[in-house]
Formats: structure tokens, sequence, C-alpha cells
């Protein structure tokens, strides 16, 4: 387990202690955001459902792709991504439709800024994990593209799946719009967000966790 | 199909569209008129940018904007969108697939031609689904402020919404596949770009092509 690299650094599990305590960081945090989907997904919330199995899945797809747990999303990303989860749990998990006045906006707010992360993480992973390349324009746009998108279908979704059991958790139009608007915003200001977090992340950490290509350095 | 044909075909669809904002205009009837003029510019478009960049657009993607212009124009000065079912969703479907062919043409040229930007082919399919469904609620948004601020009727009901967004996306998800097999199995992105003529096209749009710079 434990050792020496050639530089003289400690290593656990052939990884530098930073490396290590990095990927458990991200990892006992995801544990955290597992244990709340769980408890989230409980209620039948096909958004929630929704939410969760995409985060989950954006999580763990590049450690299977790369066949190592060290391959795994920054801490940060899915610290980020349990906030709008705590905001919907602390709320007592109420449907979006069932809510009025200020908290029917917190709450449209909190799920628009869930989808938000999924567009952070995915553009973040994309940029880390495959030979894909953007400039900071194209990648704040699609930030907000990918965001709107998953809103989009998120929605249809959660429609069908209301139909299908009889309820009516979007309750009307408006509240769908509002929650499509609420949404367009934070993904603007995730799409800004991003654009600062690739510009001030220090080289070494930015090439350790590949959104520096060696090859270009 | 000749190509010819095509073209007449294509010809007589934006005629028709130019006569109905004539005839909107001449009866009184001019709640249309704005759109039938502006479908009408769009249309002139693809004859523009082969004329002033040689951009030509292929011959299919021009039938298919003239086709959803002409639907969209007629649609709504015959009522159609009140009157016949599915008319809203069936000419969403048609306009979110060109939304999307559309976004594979832009997404395709800046592969090519901007230096900071590589996509993997995969991602270009993946990028058209997510453009088509991001426009899709897009445009729920703003008939639903043109509804709130202009006091338009654009938006029915939520079932409405939703059945368009669901109609977007299955659009969306059909030309995304299309587009999947045809860049991994019949052109590269290049020879795309290539057969559209923008290689001339990136002489005189020199300055655009090179906007933004590397993330690192």
């Amino acid at each position: 387990m434990g050792g020496t690299n050639a530089g003289g650094r400690r290593l656990i599990l052939g990884r530098t202690t930073k490396e290590f305590a990095e990927a458990a960081t991200s990892w006992s945090l995801t544990l955290i955001l597992l244990a709340v989907m769980i408890h989230v997904s409980l209620d039948l919330q096909a958004i929630w459902i929704f939410f969760g199995v995409l985060a989950i899945t954006l999580y763990v797809t590049p450690m299977l792709r790369f066949r190592t747990p060290f391959k795994v999303p920054p801490w940060e990303i899915v610290l980020l991504m349990l906030v709008p989860a705590a905001i919907h749990v602390s709320q007592g998990d109420q449907p979006l439709g069932s809510y009025t006045g200020l908290w029917r906006d917190v709450y449209a707010i909190a799920v628009s800024l869930g989808l938000a992360t999924l567009g952070f993480l995915m553009v973040a992973e994309l940029e880390m994990y495959t030979s894909l390349d953007m400039n900071r324009p194209f990648a704040a746009l699609f930030v907000v593209m990918f965001t709107m998108a998953v809103a989009g279908v998120s929605m249809v979704v959660v429609y069908i799946a209301d139909k299908l059991y009889n309820q009516e958790s979007l309750s009307t139009n408006g509240v769908v719009m509002g929650f499509f608007i609420y949404t367009f915003m934070v993904g603007i200001i995730m799409a800004v967000a991003y654009d600062l977090y690739t510009e001030v992340m220090p080289e070494r950490r930015a090439k350790s966790l590949g959104f520096e290509k060696e090859e270009q350095a | 199909m000749r190509r010819q044909t095509v073209v007449y075909v294509i010809w007589i669809l934006q005629l028709s569209i130019l006569a109905l904002a004539v005839v909107g205009l001449a009866t009184g009837n001019a709640t249309w008129v704005p759109a039938g003029v502006v479908s009408f510019v769009i249309t002139l478009l693809p004859a523009i940018l082969e004329r002033r960049v040689n951009v030509v657009l292929p011959l299919w993607l021009v039938l298919w904007i003239v086709v959803s212009l002409f639907l969209h124009a007629t649609g709504g000065y015959f009522g159609f969108y009140d009157s016949v079912p599915y008319w809203d969703h069936i000419t969403h479907a048609i306009s979110s697939s060109l939304v999307a062919a559309l976004g594979f043409i832009v997404v395709v040229t800046i592969d090519v031609f901007v230096e900071s930007i590589r996509l993997p082919r995969p991602f270009l399919a993946v990028f058209v689904f997510v453009f088509a469904v991001a426009l899709g609620v897009f445009w729920e948004i703003m008939e639903y402020a043109q509804d709130w601020l202009i006091g338009t009727r654009l938006q029915y009901n939520l079932d409405d919404t939703m059945i368009d967004l669901f109609f977007d996306a299955m659009a969306g998800l059909t030309v995304a596949i299309g587009v999947f097999v045809y860049i991994m199995f019949y052109k590269s992105p290049e020879e795309f770009v290539g057969s559209m003529g923008i290689i001339d096209a990136s002489q005189k749009l020199g300055p655009l092509m090179r906007f933004g710079r590397k993330t690192h």
C-alpha cells in the first residue's frame, strides 16, 4: 500500500497523498449524495430520480471507462450538486407544483441549480477525460444549452410520469415556464462560474485532474 | 426526384409565403403579415449565402427550411394552429428537426474551422440533440414572454407546452441519430464542410472563425 516514489514523496495505492486525498474527498461527498438521492428517490418524484440517475451516471462513467477509482470528478463539483438536493430535503421533499409564494421560487431555483450543475459536470468531464477541446465561449454556451436541454427533457419525463400515474406534480403551465426561466438564469450563472473555475484553477491541479492536456503543455 | 424539380418546388413554396403576406395586407387581415414577410426573407437566406460567401447549403436542407416556414405561415394565416389537431405539434417537430440540422451545420463548421475547438464525432451528434431541445425550451420561453408582455395567446396550457417539447425532443433525437450514422460511416466533418463550399467562405469570414481563445 504505502511507499515512496522517485521524488521521495509518500504514496498511497500508487498515488501521491494529495491525489489520494482529492479522490477520497470526492468519494465521501458522493456517498452523501448517493444517500440523499436514495432518500429523495423513495418519494418517487420523477425529477429527482432523473437528477440522481444522471448525476451518479456522470460520476461513475469515468471510473468504469478508465478502470480506476481515482478518475473521479473534483470534490467541489460534487459539493455543488449536493446543494440543490439539500434544499429539497430540507423542505420535506415536496414536488414542484405544491409550493406557493417564495418557496416556489426557491424550490424552482434549487431544481434549476441541480440541473445546471449537471451541465457543469458534463462539460468538465468532457474536457477532463476525452480528446474534446473547447474554447471559453463555446464551453460557456454549451453549459447553458446543456442545462436548458436537461430541463426540457426532465420536464417531459415528469409530465409523462404524471400522466402514467395520474398525478399533477407540475400543476400549471406558469409553474413550468417559471422553472424554465429560472433554469436559464441559473444556467448563465453556471456558465460564468465554469469559466472562472477553469480560469482560477492552479495549473498543477488542472493538469492532475486532466483539464489541461499534457501534450499541449 | 430530380434536382431541378426540387428547385421548382422550393420556388412555388416561397412564392406562396409571399402571396400570403400580400393577400393578408390587401384584405386587412394583417395579423400574420409580419410573420409571412419574415418567413419569406428567411427563405431567401440560402441564396444570399451562396452569392455572398459561397456557402452552398445542401438542397434537401433548403427544401426543409422552406417547407417548415410554409407550414408555419399557412398554419397561422388560415388558423390551422387552432383548427387542425396536432398542427402545432407537427410544425414543432418539423421546425425542431430543421433547427437540429442547422445546429449540426454550425457545430461541424466550428469544429473544422476554429482551431481552439476540437470535437469528437459522437459529440457532434450529442450536440445536435442538446441544441434542438435547448432551442425548443427557448422557443417556449419566448412564447410565454410574448403572451405575458403583449397579451397574445401562443401557449394554451401545460399539456400543449409539454407535448410541443416532447415533439421537439423526438425530432432532435431523430436528427441526432441520423447525424451520428452520417458522420461515423459516410462523410467526415471535413468532407461535409468541404462539400458545402465553406472552405472558400473561411477566407472571407476569417476574423470571425478565429474568435475565442483556448481554455488553457
